[in-house]
Protein backbone atom coordinates (compact mmCIF):
# COMPACT_ATOMS: atom_id res chain seq x y z
CA UNK A 1 0.00 0.00 0.00
CA UNK A 2 1.29 3.34 -1.04
CA UNK A 3 0.08 6.97 0.76
CA UNK A 4 2.05 9.85 0.03
CA UNK A 5 1.12 12.00 2.62
CA UNK A 6 2.38 9.45 5.10
CA UNK A 7 5.22 11.64 6.54
CA UNK A 8 2.62 14.46 7.47
CA UNK A 9 1.14 12.12 9.88
CA UNK A 10 0.96 12.35 13.26
CA UNK A 11 2.47 9.50 15.74
CA UNK A 12 -0.97 8.55 17.06
CA UNK A 13 -2.42 8.62 13.19
CA UNK A 14 -0.31 5.83 12.38
CA UNK A 15 -0.46 4.06 15.60
CA UNK A 16 -3.89 3.61 14.60
CA UNK A 17 -3.26 2.73 11.07
CA UNK A 18 -0.78 -0.18 11.59
CA UNK A 19 -3.29 -1.40 14.21
CA UNK A 20 -5.66 -1.96 11.52
CA UNK A 21 -2.56 -2.97 9.08
CA UNK A 22 -3.38 -0.49 6.26
CA UNK A 23 0.19 0.34 6.49
CA UNK A 24 3.19 -0.29 7.11
CA UNK A 25 6.43 1.27 8.81
CA UNK A 26 8.54 0.34 5.57
CA UNK A 27 6.03 2.48 3.77
CA UNK A 28 6.49 5.60 6.31
CA UNK A 29 10.24 5.33 6.13
CA UNK A 30 10.46 5.46 2.11
CA UNK A 31 7.94 8.53 2.35
CA UNK A 32 10.00 10.20 4.80
CA UNK A 33 13.48 9.14 3.11
CA UNK A 34 11.67 10.85 -0.02
CA UNK A 35 10.59 13.88 1.50
CA UNK A 36 14.07 14.14 3.44
CA UNK A 37 15.71 13.52 0.11
CA UNK A 38 13.30 16.56 -1.85
CA UNK A 39 13.93 19.27 1.11
CA UNK A 40 16.62 18.54 3.37
CA UNK A 41 19.57 20.22 1.40
CA UNK A 42 17.18 23.31 1.33
CA UNK A 43 16.53 23.17 5.04
CA UNK A 44 19.76 21.89 6.51
CA UNK A 45 17.63 19.82 9.46
CA UNK A 46 19.69 16.83 9.20
CA UNK A 47 22.97 15.83 9.96
CA UNK A 48 23.29 12.11 9.50
CA UNK A 49 20.36 9.91 7.92
CA UNK A 50 20.23 6.36 9.00
CA UNK A 51 18.59 5.09 5.79
CA UNK A 52 19.69 1.63 5.92
CA UNK A 53 19.66 1.38 9.48
CA UNK A 54 16.40 2.72 9.12
CA UNK A 55 14.37 0.43 6.29
CA UNK A 56 15.88 -2.52 8.42
CA UNK A 57 14.18 -1.90 11.45
CA UNK A 58 11.16 -0.81 9.70
CA UNK A 59 10.88 -3.97 8.30
CA UNK A 60 11.69 -5.80 11.68
CA UNK A 61 8.46 -3.42 13.47
CA UNK A 62 6.09 -4.52 10.39
CA UNK A 63 7.01 -8.24 11.05
CA UNK A 64 6.49 -7.96 14.85
CA UNK A 65 3.09 -5.98 13.84
CA UNK A 66 1.73 -8.09 11.15
CA UNK A 67 2.79 -11.17 13.57
CA UNK A 68 0.51 -9.79 16.76
CA UNK A 69 3.42 -8.88 18.93
CA UNK A 70 2.14 -4.83 19.08
CA UNK A 71 4.30 -3.29 21.51
CA UNK A 72 1.90 -0.17 21.68
CA UNK A 73 1.83 3.36 20.26
CA UNK A 74 5.42 3.90 19.66
CA UNK A 75 5.64 0.88 17.61
CA UNK A 76 6.97 1.40 14.33
CA UNK A 77 7.35 5.14 14.66
CA UNK A 78 10.50 6.48 12.98
CA UNK A 79 12.65 8.61 15.65
CA UNK A 80 14.38 11.85 15.05
CA UNK A 81 17.11 12.96 17.30
CA UNK A 82 19.29 16.45 17.66
CA UNK A 83 22.46 15.26 17.16
CA UNK A 84 23.39 15.78 21.19
CA UNK A 85 21.86 12.49 21.93
CA UNK A 86 24.05 9.38 22.05
CA UNK A 87 23.16 6.60 19.57
CA UNK A 88 25.05 3.26 18.93
CA UNK A 89 26.94 2.92 16.27
CA UNK A 90 25.81 6.29 14.90
CA UNK A 91 27.43 9.60 14.16
CA UNK A 92 26.96 11.76 16.88
CA UNK A 93 28.32 15.24 16.26
CA UNK A 94 27.06 17.41 18.82
CA UNK A 95 26.67 19.65 15.79
CA UNK A 96 30.90 20.63 16.27
CA UNK A 97 34.05 19.83 14.15
CA UNK A 98 35.23 18.79 17.73
CA UNK A 99 33.17 15.57 17.57
CA UNK A 100 32.74 15.14 13.95
CA UNK A 101 33.83 11.75 13.40
CA UNK A 102 32.06 10.35 16.70
CA UNK A 103 30.48 7.36 16.87
CA UNK A 104 28.99 6.51 20.70
CA UNK A 105 29.54 2.42 21.53
CA UNK A 106 25.94 3.11 23.59
CA UNK A 107 22.37 4.43 23.30
CA UNK A 108 21.57 7.23 25.51
CA UNK A 109 18.94 5.95 28.39
CA UNK A 110 15.81 7.51 26.26
CA UNK A 111 16.99 6.31 22.93
CA UNK A 112 16.87 2.78 24.87
CA UNK A 113 14.04 3.08 26.24
CA UNK A 114 12.02 4.28 23.03
CA UNK A 115 13.61 1.52 21.17
CA UNK A 116 11.93 -0.95 23.89
CA UNK A 117 8.68 0.26 23.34
CA UNK A 118 9.48 0.04 19.41
CA UNK A 119 10.74 3.15 17.74
CA UNK A 120 13.62 3.24 15.59
CA UNK A 121 16.04 5.81 14.49
CA UNK A 122 15.76 7.64 11.49
CA UNK A 123 18.62 10.10 11.92
CA UNK A 124 20.50 12.89 13.80
CA UNK A 125 19.34 16.43 13.63
CA UNK A 126 21.19 19.76 13.29
CA UNK A 127 21.36 21.93 16.29
CA UNK A 128 23.75 25.01 17.50
CA UNK A 129 27.00 23.58 18.20
CA UNK A 130 26.86 21.92 21.93
CA UNK A 131 23.71 23.14 22.17
CA UNK A 132 25.16 26.73 23.13
CA UNK A 133 22.95 29.39 22.28
CA UNK A 134 18.98 30.02 21.52
CA UNK A 135 19.37 31.07 17.69
CA UNK A 136 20.04 27.52 16.68
CA UNK A 137 21.76 28.96 13.68
CA UNK A 138 25.76 28.30 14.70
CA UNK A 139 26.64 25.08 13.88
CA UNK A 140 29.45 23.52 12.02
CA UNK A 141 27.15 22.27 9.34
CA UNK A 142 24.98 23.91 6.87
CA UNK A 143 22.50 26.80 8.64
CA UNK A 144 18.98 25.72 9.26
CA UNK A 145 16.69 28.14 8.25
CA UNK A 146 12.93 28.54 9.22
CA UNK A 147 10.10 26.67 6.98
CA UNK A 148 8.07 29.84 7.93
CA UNK A 149 10.61 32.38 6.12
CA UNK A 150 13.98 30.81 4.96
CA UNK A 151 16.17 34.22 6.14
CA UNK A 152 15.07 33.90 9.98
CA UNK A 153 16.16 31.40 12.51
CA UNK A 154 14.68 28.37 13.50
CA UNK A 155 15.33 28.96 16.83
CA UNK A 156 17.40 26.69 18.75
CA UNK A 157 19.26 25.20 20.38
CA UNK A 158 17.05 22.15 18.65
CA UNK A 159 16.84 23.83 15.25
CA UNK A 160 16.96 20.76 12.94
CA UNK A 161 14.28 19.05 15.18
CA UNK A 162 11.94 21.97 15.21
CA UNK A 163 11.87 22.29 11.70
CA UNK A 164 11.98 18.78 10.54
CA UNK A 165 8.99 18.76 12.69
CA UNK A 166 7.22 21.83 10.79
CA UNK A 167 7.97 20.49 7.26
CA UNK A 168 7.52 16.73 7.74
CA UNK A 169 10.72 15.30 7.46
CA UNK A 170 9.97 13.92 10.75
CA UNK A 171 7.22 12.47 12.80
CA UNK A 172 8.83 13.07 16.33
CA UNK A 173 11.53 14.52 17.62
CA UNK A 174 13.94 15.03 20.52
CA UNK A 175 15.30 18.43 21.93
CA UNK A 176 16.84 19.25 24.25
CA UNK A 177 16.29 22.02 26.80
CA UNK A 178 19.22 24.07 28.82
CA UNK A 179 17.44 28.25 28.78
CA UNK A 180 14.18 26.95 26.34
CA UNK A 181 16.00 25.20 23.35
CA UNK A 182 12.78 23.06 23.02
CA UNK A 183 10.52 25.45 23.56
CA UNK A 184 11.95 28.14 21.44
CA UNK A 185 12.30 26.34 18.26
CA UNK A 186 8.72 24.98 18.64
CA UNK A 187 7.29 28.51 18.97
CA UNK A 188 9.18 29.61 15.98
CA UNK A 189 8.94 26.91 13.72
CA UNK A 190 5.00 26.42 14.77
CA UNK A 191 4.79 22.88 16.28
CA UNK A 192 4.78 21.75 19.68
CA UNK A 193 7.67 21.23 22.57
CA UNK A 194 7.48 19.83 26.27
CA UNK A 195 10.23 20.74 28.63
CA UNK A 196 9.51 18.27 31.44
CA UNK A 197 9.84 19.10 34.97
CA UNK A 198 13.49 18.72 35.51
CA UNK A 199 14.02 14.89 36.93
CA UNK A 200 11.42 13.44 35.37
CA UNK A 201 13.30 12.62 32.49
CA UNK A 202 17.03 10.46 32.15
CA UNK A 203 19.87 13.15 30.50
CA UNK A 204 22.65 9.96 30.20
CA UNK A 205 24.09 10.26 27.00
CA UNK A 206 23.31 13.25 26.44
CA UNK A 207 26.29 15.68 25.77
CA UNK A 208 25.95 18.05 28.92
CA UNK A 209 25.91 21.74 29.03
CA UNK A 210 24.47 22.74 32.30
CA UNK A 211 23.77 19.62 34.62
CA UNK A 212 21.53 21.45 36.86
CA UNK A 213 19.59 23.50 33.81
CA UNK A 214 19.64 20.69 31.25
CA UNK A 215 16.44 18.68 30.23
CA UNK A 216 15.37 16.55 27.25
CA UNK A 217 11.77 16.48 25.58
CA UNK A 218 9.71 15.78 22.95
CA UNK A 219 9.12 17.69 19.98
CA UNK A 220 5.95 16.96 17.70
CA UNK A 221 3.12 17.86 15.35
CA UNK A 222 0.70 17.74 18.38
CA UNK A 223 0.34 17.75 22.09
CA UNK A 224 -0.91 14.25 22.12
CA UNK A 225 2.14 12.89 20.52
CA UNK A 226 4.32 14.43 23.05
CA UNK A 227 2.38 12.97 25.78
CA UNK A 228 2.67 9.30 24.09
CA UNK A 229 6.64 10.19 23.83
CA UNK A 230 6.78 11.10 27.04
CA UNK A 231 5.24 8.02 28.02
CA UNK A 232 7.86 6.30 26.10
CA UNK A 233 11.10 8.73 27.87
CA UNK A 234 10.19 9.30 31.23
CA UNK A 235 11.53 6.82 34.33
CA UNK A 236 13.78 6.64 37.10
CA UNK A 237 17.54 5.91 35.84
CA UNK A 238 19.57 5.21 38.86
CA UNK A 239 22.91 6.24 36.65
CA UNK A 240 21.65 9.84 36.43
CA UNK A 241 21.00 11.06 39.96
CA UNK A 242 18.68 14.05 39.00
CA UNK A 243 15.84 11.44 38.03
CA UNK A 244 12.87 11.09 40.56
CA UNK A 245 12.18 6.85 41.75
CA UNK A 246 8.36 7.45 41.82
CA UNK A 247 6.00 5.72 39.04
CA UNK A 248 3.38 8.61 37.48
CA UNK A 249 0.14 7.79 35.63
CA UNK A 250 0.30 7.97 32.09
CA UNK A 251 1.07 11.19 30.69
CA UNK A 252 -2.12 11.06 28.19
CA UNK A 253 -4.30 10.88 31.15
CA UNK A 254 -5.53 14.51 31.23
CA UNK A 255 -6.05 15.17 27.38
CA UNK A 256 -9.73 15.82 26.99
CA UNK A 257 -10.46 16.31 30.08
CA UNK A 258 -12.22 19.73 31.19
CA UNK A 259 -9.77 22.62 32.03
CA UNK A 260 -13.03 25.06 33.13
CA UNK A 261 -12.23 26.26 36.76
CA UNK A 262 -8.51 26.00 35.97
CA UNK A 263 -6.54 28.90 37.35
CA UNK A 264 -4.22 30.92 34.99
CA UNK A 265 -1.46 33.44 36.74
CA UNK A 266 -0.11 36.11 33.94
CA UNK A 267 3.56 37.49 35.33
CA UNK A 268 2.94 40.92 35.88
CA UNK A 269 6.90 41.27 34.96
CA UNK A 270 6.72 39.42 31.41
CA UNK A 271 5.74 43.10 29.54
CA UNK A 272 7.72 44.93 31.78
CA UNK A 273 10.60 42.99 29.74
CA UNK A 274 11.32 44.22 26.06
CA UNK A 275 8.86 42.38 23.81
CA UNK A 276 7.49 42.22 20.45
CA UNK A 277 3.35 44.17 20.09
CA UNK A 278 1.95 41.44 17.89
CA UNK A 279 3.56 38.63 20.27
CA UNK A 280 1.64 40.34 23.13
CA UNK A 281 -2.10 40.71 21.04
CA UNK A 282 -1.30 37.14 19.93
CA UNK A 283 -1.00 36.28 23.62
CA UNK A 284 -3.81 38.18 25.39
CA UNK A 285 -5.78 36.51 21.98
CA UNK A 286 -5.15 33.26 23.25
CA UNK A 287 -5.66 33.81 27.03
CA UNK A 288 -9.22 35.13 25.60
CA UNK A 289 -9.26 31.20 24.42
CA UNK A 290 -8.67 29.80 27.67
CA UNK A 291 -11.25 32.30 29.45
CA UNK A 292 -13.72 31.19 26.79
CA UNK A 293 -12.70 27.47 27.76
CA UNK A 294 -13.61 27.66 31.27
CA UNK A 295 -10.50 29.03 32.70
CA UNK A 296 -10.05 31.95 34.98
CA UNK A 297 -6.99 34.50 35.02
CA UNK A 298 -5.62 36.37 37.57
CA UNK A 299 -2.08 38.91 37.87
CA UNK A 300 0.67 37.50 39.80
CA UNK A 301 3.64 38.69 40.59
CA UNK A 302 7.07 36.98 40.19
CA UNK A 303 9.84 39.63 41.08
CA UNK A 304 12.73 37.55 40.43
CA UNK A 305 11.52 36.45 36.98
CA UNK A 306 13.02 39.67 34.75
CA UNK A 307 16.79 39.35 36.71
CA UNK A 308 16.73 35.85 35.36
CA UNK A 309 18.52 36.66 32.59
CA UNK A 310 21.29 38.39 34.86
CA UNK A 311 22.08 35.13 36.82
CA UNK A 312 20.88 31.85 34.52
CA UNK A 313 23.41 32.46 31.90
CA UNK A 314 26.25 32.72 35.03
CA UNK A 315 25.28 29.28 36.17
CA UNK A 316 25.23 27.80 32.36
CA UNK A 317 28.05 29.10 31.24
CA UNK A 318 29.86 27.95 34.30
CA UNK A 319 28.68 24.49 34.26
CA UNK A 320 29.71 24.27 30.62
CA UNK A 321 32.84 25.25 31.58
CA UNK A 322 33.32 23.08 33.81
CA UNK A 323 31.86 20.11 31.67
CA UNK A 324 34.03 21.15 28.50
CA UNK A 325 37.43 22.38 30.36
CA UNK A 326 39.55 18.64 29.70
CA UNK A 327 38.42 19.08 25.90
CA UNK A 328 38.62 22.88 25.57
CA UNK A 329 42.29 22.99 26.73
CA UNK A 330 43.58 20.42 23.87
CA UNK A 331 40.60 21.17 20.85
CA UNK A 332 40.32 25.01 21.57
CA UNK A 333 40.85 25.92 18.01
CA UNK A 334 38.04 23.49 16.64
CA UNK A 335 35.51 24.98 18.77
CA UNK A 336 33.58 27.68 16.60
CA UNK A 337 33.20 31.19 17.63
CA UNK A 338 30.11 31.46 19.51
CA UNK A 339 31.36 28.30 21.76
CA UNK A 340 34.56 29.83 22.42
CA UNK A 341 33.45 33.28 23.29
CA UNK A 342 31.04 31.26 26.12
CA UNK A 343 33.64 28.98 27.16
CA UNK A 344 36.40 31.87 27.63
CA UNK A 345 34.06 33.70 29.61
CA UNK A 346 33.54 30.59 31.21
CA UNK A 347 36.89 31.03 32.20
CA UNK A 348 36.38 33.87 34.32
CA UNK A 349 33.50 33.11 36.57
CA UNK A 350 34.41 32.94 40.14
CA UNK A 351 33.01 30.41 42.70
CA UNK A 352 31.41 33.80 44.46
CA UNK A 353 29.40 34.66 40.69
CA UNK A 354 28.60 31.01 40.89
CA UNK A 355 27.02 30.79 44.37
CA UNK A 356 25.62 33.70 44.50
CA UNK A 357 23.71 33.12 40.54
CA UNK A 358 22.51 30.09 42.34
CA UNK A 359 21.24 31.93 45.53
CA UNK A 360 19.27 34.33 42.88
CA UNK A 361 18.44 31.02 41.57
CA UNK A 362 16.41 29.81 44.72
CA UNK A 363 14.66 33.05 45.12
CA UNK A 364 13.09 32.92 41.64
CA UNK A 365 12.37 29.21 42.81
CA UNK A 366 10.98 29.69 45.72
CA UNK A 367 8.55 32.91 44.11
CA UNK A 368 7.61 30.82 41.29
CA UNK A 369 6.34 27.79 43.68
CA UNK A 370 4.50 30.34 46.32
CA UNK A 371 2.41 31.52 43.10
CA UNK A 372 1.95 27.91 41.93
CA UNK A 373 0.35 27.44 45.18
CA UNK A 374 -2.28 30.32 44.29
CA UNK A 375 -2.88 29.28 40.34
CA UNK A 376 -2.47 25.96 38.93
CA UNK A 377 -0.84 27.01 35.36
CA UNK A 378 1.46 30.32 34.55
CA UNK A 379 0.82 31.47 30.74
CA UNK A 380 2.83 33.84 28.92
CA UNK A 381 4.34 34.11 25.54
CA UNK A 382 6.97 31.34 25.02
CA UNK A 383 9.38 34.10 23.20
CA UNK A 384 8.96 37.80 23.12
CA UNK A 385 9.93 38.27 19.49
CA UNK A 386 9.25 36.31 16.20
CA UNK A 387 11.53 34.62 14.98
CA UNK A 388 14.55 37.39 14.14
CA UNK A 389 16.84 37.13 10.86
CA UNK A 390 19.79 35.14 10.44
CA UNK A 391 22.15 37.89 9.21
CA UNK A 392 21.67 40.51 11.95
CA UNK A 393 19.91 40.68 15.56
CA UNK A 394 18.77 43.71 14.94
CA UNK A 395 14.74 44.11 15.45
CA UNK A 396 12.71 46.86 16.24
CA UNK A 397 10.33 46.78 19.09
CA UNK A 398 8.06 49.72 18.29
CA UNK A 399 10.38 52.21 17.73
CA UNK A 400 13.45 50.79 19.43
CA UNK A 401 15.93 48.78 17.93
CA UNK A 402 16.96 45.43 20.24
CA UNK A 403 19.17 42.83 19.72
CA UNK A 404 16.63 40.53 19.20
CA UNK A 405 19.20 37.41 20.02
CA UNK A 406 19.76 38.23 23.35
CA UNK A 407 15.91 38.23 24.10
CA UNK A 408 14.95 34.84 22.84
CA UNK A 409 15.95 33.17 25.85
CA UNK A 410 14.12 35.50 28.43
CA UNK A 411 10.99 34.12 29.01
CA UNK A 412 11.79 30.60 29.17
CA UNK A 413 15.60 30.28 30.95
CA UNK A 414 13.41 31.11 33.94
CA UNK A 415 11.80 28.01 33.91
CA UNK A 416 15.03 25.75 33.61
CA UNK A 417 16.10 27.41 36.87
CA UNK A 418 13.12 26.52 38.51
CA UNK A 419 12.98 22.71 36.93
CA UNK A 420 8.63 23.19 36.49
CA UNK A 421 6.97 21.90 33.49
CA UNK A 422 6.78 23.96 30.48
CA UNK A 423 5.02 24.03 26.94
CA UNK A 424 5.28 25.67 24.02
CA UNK A 425 1.56 25.32 21.74
CA UNK A 426 1.18 27.49 18.76
CA UNK A 427 -0.86 30.39 19.01
CA UNK A 428 -0.51 32.47 15.91
CA UNK A 429 0.81 34.12 13.53
CA UNK A 430 2.42 37.57 13.43
CA UNK A 431 1.76 39.60 10.37
CA UNK A 432 4.94 38.40 8.24
CA UNK A 433 3.20 35.26 8.63
CA UNK A 434 5.50 33.93 11.39
CA UNK A 435 4.32 31.62 14.08
CA UNK A 436 4.74 32.29 17.73
CA UNK A 437 3.96 30.29 21.04
CA UNK A 438 2.17 30.20 23.72
CA UNK A 439 4.16 28.95 27.00
CA UNK A 440 1.96 26.88 29.70
CA UNK A 441 3.85 25.97 32.61
CA UNK A 442 2.35 23.84 35.71
CA UNK A 443 3.12 22.72 38.61
CA UNK A 444 6.19 20.03 39.59
CA UNK A 445 5.59 16.86 38.23
CA UNK A 446 2.03 17.58 36.93
CA UNK A 447 3.16 17.16 32.92
CA UNK A 448 0.25 15.59 32.45
CA UNK A 449 -2.23 18.57 33.57
CA UNK A 450 0.33 20.95 31.42
CA UNK A 451 -0.14 18.22 28.26
CA UNK A 452 -3.94 18.77 29.08
CA UNK A 453 -4.61 21.92 29.25
CA UNK A 454 -2.00 22.48 26.16
CA UNK A 455 -4.33 20.19 24.32
CA UNK A 456 -7.66 21.73 25.36
CA UNK A 457 -6.34 24.74 23.68
CA UNK A 458 -4.55 23.24 20.85
CA UNK A 459 -8.25 21.77 20.10
CA UNK A 460 -10.00 24.98 20.76
CA UNK A 461 -7.91 26.85 18.10
CA UNK A 462 -6.59 25.79 14.33
CA UNK A 463 -2.95 27.59 14.70
CA UNK A 464 -1.47 23.39 15.13
CA UNK A 465 -3.15 22.84 11.45
CA UNK A 466 -1.08 25.34 9.60
CA UNK A 467 1.97 24.50 7.74
CA UNK A 468 4.65 26.27 6.10
CA UNK A 469 4.02 26.43 1.96
CA UNK A 470 7.14 25.06 0.36
CA UNK B 1 23.16 49.65 44.43
CA UNK B 2 26.88 48.66 46.21
CA UNK B 3 29.44 49.12 43.76
CA UNK B 4 31.44 45.58 42.99
CA UNK B 5 34.94 45.95 44.00
CA UNK B 6 35.75 44.05 41.14
CA UNK B 7 38.64 44.89 38.73
CA UNK B 8 37.89 43.73 34.67
CA UNK B 9 41.00 44.73 33.18
CA UNK B 10 42.54 42.86 29.80
CA UNK B 11 45.45 41.73 31.96
CA UNK B 12 43.16 40.43 34.99
CA UNK B 13 41.15 38.31 32.27
CA UNK B 14 44.53 37.02 30.58
CA UNK B 15 45.83 36.13 34.05
CA UNK B 16 42.14 34.47 35.11
CA UNK B 17 42.56 32.67 31.91
CA UNK B 18 46.21 31.41 31.93
CA UNK B 19 44.89 30.35 35.57
CA UNK B 20 42.78 27.53 33.88
CA UNK B 21 45.27 26.29 31.14
CA UNK B 22 43.88 28.84 28.28
CA UNK B 23 46.49 31.74 27.20
CA UNK B 24 44.21 34.58 25.93
CA UNK B 25 45.25 37.15 23.19
CA UNK B 26 44.97 40.70 24.05
CA UNK B 27 42.71 40.98 21.40
CA UNK B 28 40.43 38.27 22.97
CA UNK B 29 40.79 39.22 26.47
CA UNK B 30 39.99 43.21 25.31
CA UNK B 31 36.74 41.50 23.61
CA UNK B 32 35.72 39.80 26.88
CA UNK B 33 36.05 43.12 29.00
CA UNK B 34 32.50 43.84 28.36
CA UNK B 35 31.27 40.64 28.70
CA UNK B 36 32.64 40.09 32.04
CA UNK B 37 31.32 43.48 33.12
CA UNK B 38 27.97 42.31 31.86
CA UNK B 39 28.00 39.21 33.83
CA UNK B 40 29.64 40.92 37.48
CA UNK B 41 27.26 44.11 36.71
CA UNK B 42 23.85 41.69 36.62
CA UNK B 43 24.86 40.15 39.59
CA UNK B 44 25.69 43.17 41.55
CA UNK B 45 22.35 44.86 40.32
CA UNK B 46 20.88 41.63 42.25
CA UNK B 47 23.06 42.38 45.33
CA UNK B 48 20.50 43.74 47.60
CA UNK B 49 17.55 42.08 46.45
CA UNK B 50 18.77 38.82 47.75
CA UNK B 51 20.46 40.70 50.99
CA UNK B 52 16.74 42.16 51.64
CA UNK B 53 14.96 37.93 50.73
CA UNK B 54 16.52 36.68 53.77
CA UNK B 55 16.57 33.20 52.01
CA UNK B 56 17.85 30.62 54.84
CA UNK B 57 20.02 28.45 54.49
CA UNK B 58 22.06 31.66 53.73
CA UNK B 59 25.12 31.85 52.01
CA UNK B 60 25.59 35.30 53.52
CA UNK B 61 27.41 36.11 55.73
CA UNK B 62 26.72 39.47 58.15
CA UNK B 63 28.09 40.44 60.97
CA UNK B 64 25.91 43.08 62.72
CA UNK B 65 26.69 46.79 61.94
CA UNK B 66 29.03 46.60 59.34
CA UNK B 67 29.10 45.98 55.44
CA UNK B 68 27.06 43.12 54.34
CA UNK B 69 28.63 40.85 51.75
CA UNK B 70 26.97 38.42 49.32
CA UNK B 71 28.95 35.07 47.71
Amino acid sequence: MSDSNLAHSTIKQLADLYQKRKVSPVEVVEDLLDRISLLDSRFNYYITVVADEARKSAKIAESEIVSGTYKGGLHGIPLSLKDIIWTNGVLTTCASKVMENYVPDYDAEIVSKLKAKGMFLLGKLNAQEFAMGATGSITYFDIPTNPWDEECVTGGSSSGSGGSIAIDTSIAAIGTDTGGSVRIPAALCGIFGHKPTYGLVSRRGIMALSYTLDHAGPMTKTVEDAAIMLDGMAGHDPLDRSTVNEQFSSFTSKLGSDIKGSRLGIIKEVFEMPHHPEVRDLFEKSVKTLEGLGCSVQEVSIPMFPHARKFHPVISISESSFTHQKTYLTHRDQYGEESQRRLDLGLLITPSDYLMAQQARELLKRQTASVLETVDYLVLPTVPTPAPKIATPKMLLGEKEVNSWGLLATYTCPFNDTGHPAASVPCGFDSNGLPVGLQIVGKSFHDADVLGIAQAYESATEWSLHKPVL
Amino acid sequence: MEKSNRVVTREVIKTMALARGIKLSDQRAEALIPELTTVVEGLEALRSMLEDSKLEPSLVFHVPGQVKHVG
